[in-house]
């Protein structure tokens, strides 16, 4: 009997409930209505013009463009987020809380502030010159959007090792250890091929961000699809141009996706053991502390201290009269919105999660697929197909709380997937199927059985989508009802004019409120095998 | 054991594959089951037990086949509307609930002693505030079978219920919980590939080899007579031996033996080890046999002996001790099982 088959039935009838069934039926369909909506723009083109749209030699080196950012960003965030994952969970560096907590945090610095920073430190203007007096190279195109980028995504990447880390069995370890084997020869044969299923699943969802992303890489003029698609719809207004562009970065995703799923086959399952509650004796760094110390200073230094230095350059150039109360309202009403987003995400991806593993087939697969192709959806395209649907299907619902919602929910729901898939596996069914045999049903037996076990990836799941709602923008702006406003908005529409003066107070308070979260995060996220319920 | 509605648990004909055109898993399967009784499915691993009790508890749909409980058809009944028990090898216990939530957890019982019988039953009174992890793996076992009886089943299953724990504990584990089910008069189906489990815990076994059963019976009975060689070597050790049959006796390398029921023609036999005895020659004695190996094991000892080019292995008590070489003779001191076609 294969892992798989024991995952896949837990006693269950082989059709999934309808309570699993619904819920991914909204997931699916959310997420497939702006591929609908690009497909009906797309379409409007005419034959004779549709040849020429779709091979001009422009898109390849849009492609080209973007598989480079993606690249530069994931060896970057790796570089940055592999060794200290390493550090805090397997050596005996000191401070484990806050060094991961550090590490965590950039997930609050906003990619536009973070794009900022990097323009205002180089160039013949930036004050590495007026500061230091060394004058870096302007720092744009490729290397600056690829450090921008990876500078702010890191952390999931960091987040997801870490977990990894904790979750590994260190008798593996120590037994390729007793067999006379470096740690250098145990770290390519035994940890690597461990971490592997949870790097290639970061590297989807910190990949899909790149290749959708669009603050960041427009400050930086880095031509990539999410570019073009934004320059198309702004500027040229070429919507049947903008539509194929962004179907051919769903394709891009689609082969994404693929490609995850070939390179993790089989070994999806490589850590369902509950891991061992026993810690790893720690690697003692001896004269590496300095080095390792080192490595965390120059990372804290970029990815933190970079943006609130630049923050507090703009705050000296004069802050002016500090609005607290369009601060406090404009904060509340984010955390409004943000927070029943968090829990509607988590109410759908819970069952689409329960079905993949439970009833896996064609059906939760083209589901779980979906959620993550609305996830790379370029935000634009995504915001812009809501309002194409609700003009023309139910024109009540637009400029709607619950429209904007909809598409906050849909285009993140992907990100609460990780953390629950490991968790209902290191679970298992086992448990489940107990209850049953003690007479409980299906649903009640997951109820009181899986659930409570599952409120910490949950807690952890939703903090993350509450801070992308907090930083997000183009859904926001263009679905946004009328007087609202995020804190991510005002920041974005002051730096836009130019009042960097105005923006910084609002930006902090951004990483301020987002690094609450970040803590949070930390606090809940790891294995369920630990919530044991003490 | 007649096929009647009396039976409490009755499997019909069950057939389970996981790939449609692939080999069954479980091959038209049949047995019964009385009130009380416990019935031992014991077989290598990979020869379908598990999956037969998975489809019992209503855990995995049989393509084709019945499951009785009294005479009620519960083939397509959910899991949890059948009433049977299920304690698990690694117990399910769940880890978020204390020991006294475990157990309140399947029952429909009310009262505050509700959870102190149970526990009081399986010998771990005060242990109710506990959570798992705080547990023993024999203190675990018994949780979850306290956890089991207190949803009031009539039938429960257990998968490999003795191989989490200690050598040492199992032994003593297996007499108290026998003892335990036999007072409460509950029914147990349990699967297990160690065959002193098997033999010491269950009224009845059943030996299954590739998704069937190849011999059901008594314990005592199918040890002593194995209907194949499969079921000859995995119930204990035994000498397989060919012979030519005639009537109640068959000529063998070992002489002229008696059968247990009469056979013809060419046949092999099942000799159990301890059915064999053996002495050294006397002086002005033939030997039939020369010792090649000892296996000392405590109480017992095993000789390897060659007796005209056969091997046959010999369980004797400590009284003598003969070493390696020495030349024996070699008596049968029973009756030899002729054996039918294992068809495998």
């Amino acid at each position: 009997m294969t892992v798989l088959a024991t995952f896949t039935r837990a006693g269950r009838t082989p059709r999934p409930p309808l309570l699993l069934v619904v819920p991914a039926l909204v997931v699916g369909i959310g997420t497939l209505l702006p591929v609908f909506y690009l497909l009906m723009r797309a379409l409007d083109a005419d034959a004779s013009q549709l040849g020429e749209i779709v091979f001009r030699q422009r898109n390849l080196f849009l492609l080209l463009n973007t598989l480079k950012l993606v690249a530069v960003v994931l060896t970057l965030g790796t570089l940055f987020a592999l060794p200290a994952a390493w550090l805090v969970t397997r050596t005996d560096i000191r401070f484990k809380g806050l060094l991961s907590f550090l590490m965590a945090l950039p997930l609050a610095v906003p990619g536009y502030v973070m794009a900022y920073a990097l323009l205002g430190l180089s160039g013949y203007y930036g004050f590495a010159r007026q500061w230091a007096g060394i004058s870096l190279p302007p720092l744009h195109g490729l290397w600056g959007a690829g450090l921008a980028l990876s500078l702010y995504t890191f952390p999931y990447l960091f987040l997801n090792l870490r977990a990894a880390f904790l979750g590994m069995d260190p008798a593996l370890e120590e037994s390729a250890q007793s067999l006379g084997k470096s740690r250098l020869v145990i770290f390519r044969h035994i940890v690597l091929p461990q971490l592997w299923p949870a790097m290639v699943a970061s590297w989807l969802i910190v990949g899909l961000y790149v290749i959708g992303d669009f603050g960041a890489i427009a400050l930086m003029r880095y031509e990539v699809f999410s570019y073009a698609i934004f320059t198309q719809y702004s500027g040229a207004f070429d919507r049947t141009y903008a539509a194929w562009l962004s179907l051919m970065l769903l394709a891009l995703t689609v082969v994404a996706l693929s490609a995850q799923r070939a390179v993790t086959r089989n070994r999806r399952f490589a850590r369902t053991g509950t891991g061992s509650a026993r810690i790893t004796r720690p690697i003692g760094l001896g004269r590496w502390h300095l080095a390792a110390w080192a490595f965390f200073a120059l990372v804290v230094l970029c990815s933190l201290g970079l943006p609130l230095m630049v923050l507090g350059h703009w705050m000296r150039l004069g802050v002016p009269e500090a609005d607290w109360a369009h601060l406090g309202r404009t904060a509340l009403g984010t955390f409004l919105t943000a927070g029943p987003t968090a829990i509607l995400t988590m109410v759908l991806a819970v069952p689409v999660v329960v079905l993949t593993l439970r009833h896996p087939g064609p059906f939760a697969s083209l589901i779980e697929r979906l959620a993550f192709m609305g996830y790379a959806t370029p935000a634009l395209a995504f915001a812009l197909a809501m309002v194409a649907f609700a003009l023309r299907t139910a024109p009540f619902l637009y400029q709607s709380y619950a429209l904007l919602m909809f598409a906050y929910v849909m285009s993140f729901v992907a990100l609460a997937f990780g953390p629950l898939r490991l968790a209902l596996l290191q679970i298992g069914t086992k448990q489940e199927e107990a209850a049953r045999a003690l007479g409980v049903s299906p649903t009640a037996a997951f109820m009181r059985v899986v659930l409570p076990r599952l409120r910490r990836p949950m807690v952890a799941g939703s903090l993350l989508v509450f801070i992308m709602v907090v930083k997000e923008l183009p859904i926001t702006y263009l679905l946004a009802p009328m007087g609202y406003s995020t804190l991510a908005m005002n920041v974005f529409s002051r730096t836009n004019e130019g009042m960097m003066g105005d923006a910084a107070p609002l930006a902090l308070s951004i990483i301020l409120f987002s690094s609450l979260f970040v803590g949070l995060i930390l606090k809940y996220e790891g294995s369920a095998a630990r919530a044991a319920g003490k | 054991m007649g096929m009647t509605d009396n039976n409490l648990l009755s499997v019909r004909s069950l057939t389970r594959r996981f790939t449609s055109s692939g080999p069954a898993v479980v091959d038209d399967l049949s047995f019964d089951l009385d009130a009380g009784e416990i019935l031992a499915l014991i077989g290598p691993s990979g020869c379908g037990k598990t999956t037969t009790l998975r489809m019992i508890a209503g855990f995995e749909t049989p393509n084709t086949g019945r499951v009785l409980l009294s005479g009620r058809d519960v083939t397509s009944t959910p899991a949890e509307q059948r009433g049977i028990g299920m304690v698990f090898q690694d117990y399910a216990l769940f880890p978020h609930m204390t020991v006294g939530e475990n157990i309140r957890f399947g029952t429909r019982q009310k009262g505050r002693d509700v959870v102190a019988r149970y526990l009081g039953m399986v010998g771990l009174e005060g242990f109710d505030q506990r959570y798992p992890d705080q547990l023993s793996g024999g203190q675990q076992q018994r949780v979850a079978l306290a956890r089991s009886f207190a949803a009031e089943p009539r039938l429960i299953l257990l998968d490999e219920p003795f191989s989490n724990l200690d050598a040492a504990l199992r032994s003593a584990a297996r007499r108290e919980i026998r003892r335990l089910l036999k007072s409460a008069g509950i029914a147990i189906v349990f699967v297990t590939h160690d065959q002193e489990e098997a033999l010491s815990f269950a009224d009845r076994v059943a030996v299954m080899h590739a998704g069937r059963i190849m011999q059901s019976g008594m314990a005592q009975e199918v040890y002593d007579r194995p209907a194949d060689a499969f079921v000859a070597t995995f119930l204990g050790r035994t000498n397989l031996l060919e012979g030519i049959a005639e009537g109640g006796c068959v000529q063998t390398s070992l002489g002229l033996l008696p059968l247990t029921h009469p056979a013809s023609g060419r046949v092999s036999i099942s000799l159990r080890p301890e059915r064999l005895g053996i002495r050294a020659v006397e002086a002005d004695e033939q030997p039939n046999g020369r010792i090649v190996a000892v296996e000392f094991k405590g109480h017992d000892m095993t000789y390897w002996v060659d007796c005209n080019g056969v091997e046959v292995q010999v369980d004797a008590m400590q009284s003598i001790r003969l070493a390696e070489g020495t030349p024996v003779r070699v008596a049968v001191d029973g009756e030899a099982v002729p054996l039918g076609d294992s068809n495998q």
